[in-house]
């Protein structure tokens, strides 16, 4: 955690923006991650008789405290995914945890060949959309191989699922709830590096903030940046050092994954001409691949530059070579003026 | 004649699951007390030692404090260790080095040249 503070500091988004957006009239307490999810999972469960949420270790709190106080205020449960999509088929919002993103492996087949595949195979006639499953993911300063990965394009690539990520307490509270209250089995992907870290003003009321739109959380002309979770915030300092340079940056949080907001992409670079898409897991094959491939599609001819990646290396998470393996501001930021200069 | 053994070691692990766990929250404290002081079996081992008049307290004592100052002078030395090269980052991933990796590579290389100041105890090599 002391490598992590050194690196970060401590983020404080302003509530304003986002009420503006209306989500609420009233900003809230300030609260960090973890706290909001916590909050997310309380509501889901008051509001839901037939909500059950369980996990490894949730029954103390989690190692993540993400599910402090739910056990001693609606009673305890245990067990994982597959167990999971039988509870969601039979109509319960089953919300479990995976204890790292880096541990849902051996789940990936009760994922992909069942709970994905649950509606479309039935011919509607079933399905498991009371499904949520939650994973701590990303980089964490000192995670090394086993705590510290991004899986996320594994799941992007699998028709019948959601994969959401939030980039702050707020968001993660409005997404989380949307995730367990859709109508489709979703995977949430929580960055754990900012459970503690991040604080925000959060509603203290029941919201939801809806999947599948993209969010300009930062507005400009010269070029779009993609992002999600964790890394927005990375990509935010970048931003605000290539302003120095007279370089008006657009910054997006995707949000939703799949299915993803193709629409507020486009209508982004169809502005500014470029696009730098940025994420932690490794380059090759990673969701940006995807966003890359289909902007070039919808904006071959506005496009100015190549559309650029900075992303993890293709190796797996290293422990002491965390910092070089990382997409950080500075490969940002030389990322976001080559591409201006292309 | 073959003769086939199996063995079925029962397991109890007597301390916190990590760093970040309070296990007294879901089991209790004597229960984990019992199993350090009277089943644990480097614990029996030195009794049984000491029983046999092999091991005795001061051996303990002499030992310890040996032990740990050939583990603090070892993180010592440690401490002051470079880090391992940047080429080892992209080396082990497969048994040859593919081209994207080759790449890779040279992108960081280029990377840690601009901003040395980013990325300390990281000699370009």
């Amino acid at each position: 955690m002391a490598v992590a503070l050194r690196r970060f500091g401590r983020l404080r988004w302003s509530c304003s923006g986002s009420c503006l957006r209306g989500i609420s009239s009233e900003c809230g307490k300030p609260i960090n991650l973890y706290t909001a999810i916590n909050q997310a999972l309380h509501s889901a469960l008051e509001t839901d008789p037939r909500a059950y949420v369980f996990g490894e270790d949730v029954g103390f709190g989690g190692v993540f405290r993400c599910t402090t106080g739910l056990a001693d205020h609606f009673g305890k449960h245990r067990g994982i995914v597959g167990f999971a999509v039988g509870l969601a088929a039979m109509g319960n919002r089953a919300i479990c945890e995976i204890q790292f993103a880096d541990y849902i492996f051996p789940a990936f087949d009760q994922i992909v060949n069942e709970a994905a595949k649950f509606r479309y195979r039935s011919g509607n006639q079933f399905n498991c959309g009371g499904l949520t499953i939650r994973a701590p993911y990303g980089a964490v300063g000192h995670g090394g191989h086993y705590h510290s990965q991004s899986p996320e394009a594994f799941f992007c690539h699998v028709p019948g699922i959601k994969v959401v990520i939030p980039r702050s307490p707020q968001q993660a509270k409005g997404l989380l709830l949307s995730c367990i209250r859709d109508a489709n089995p979703t995977v949430f992907f929580e960055p754990k590096w900012l459970y503690r870290l991040a604080v925000e003003d959060v509603p203290e009321k029941d919201y939801m903030v809806p999947l599948s739109e993209a969010e300009v959380i930062r507005e400009g002309n010269d070029i779009t940046l993609v992002g999600w979770g964790a890394q927005l915030s990375i990509m935010e300092q970048a931003c605000n050092e290539a302003e120095k340079d007279g370089i008006s940056c657009e910054l997006i949080d995707l949000k939703t994954l799949i299915p993803w907001d193709k629409e507020t992409v486009e209508a982004s670079v169809n502005k500014t001409g470029r696009l730098v898409i940025s994420h932690e897991a490794p380059v090759t094959g990673g969701f940006g691949a995807e966003i890359s491939a289909s902007i070039v599609e919808r904006c071959f001819l506005r496009l100015e530059a190549p559309v650029c990646r900075v992303c993890g290396l293709d190796t797996p998470f290293p422990l002491v070579f965390e910092s070089l393996y990382l997409p950080t501001k500075n490969k940002l930021l030389d990322a976001i003026k080559s591409t201006v200069g292309y | 004649m073959l003769h086939c053994f199996e063995i079925e070691a029962l397991t109890y692990r007597a301390g916190h699951h990590t760093t970040s766990d309070e296990s007294t929250r879901y089991r209790p404290i004597e229960e984990m007390e019992w199993w350090k002081t009277s089943q644990d079996p480097v614990a029996r081992f030195r009794k049984w030692l000491q029983r046999e008049g092999w091991w005795h307290s001061e051996a303990e004592r002499e030992h310890r404090v040996s032990a740990r100052q050939e583990v603090l002078h070892a993180i010592q030395v440690a401490v002051k260790l470079e880090k391992p090269a940047l080429s080892e980052v992209f080396i082990d991933v497969y048994d040859v080095q593919p081209s994207n990796l080759r790449e890779e590579e040279m992108l960081l290389r280029e990377t840690v040249r601009r901003h040395p100041k980013e990325y300390p105890g990281f000699p370009s090599e």
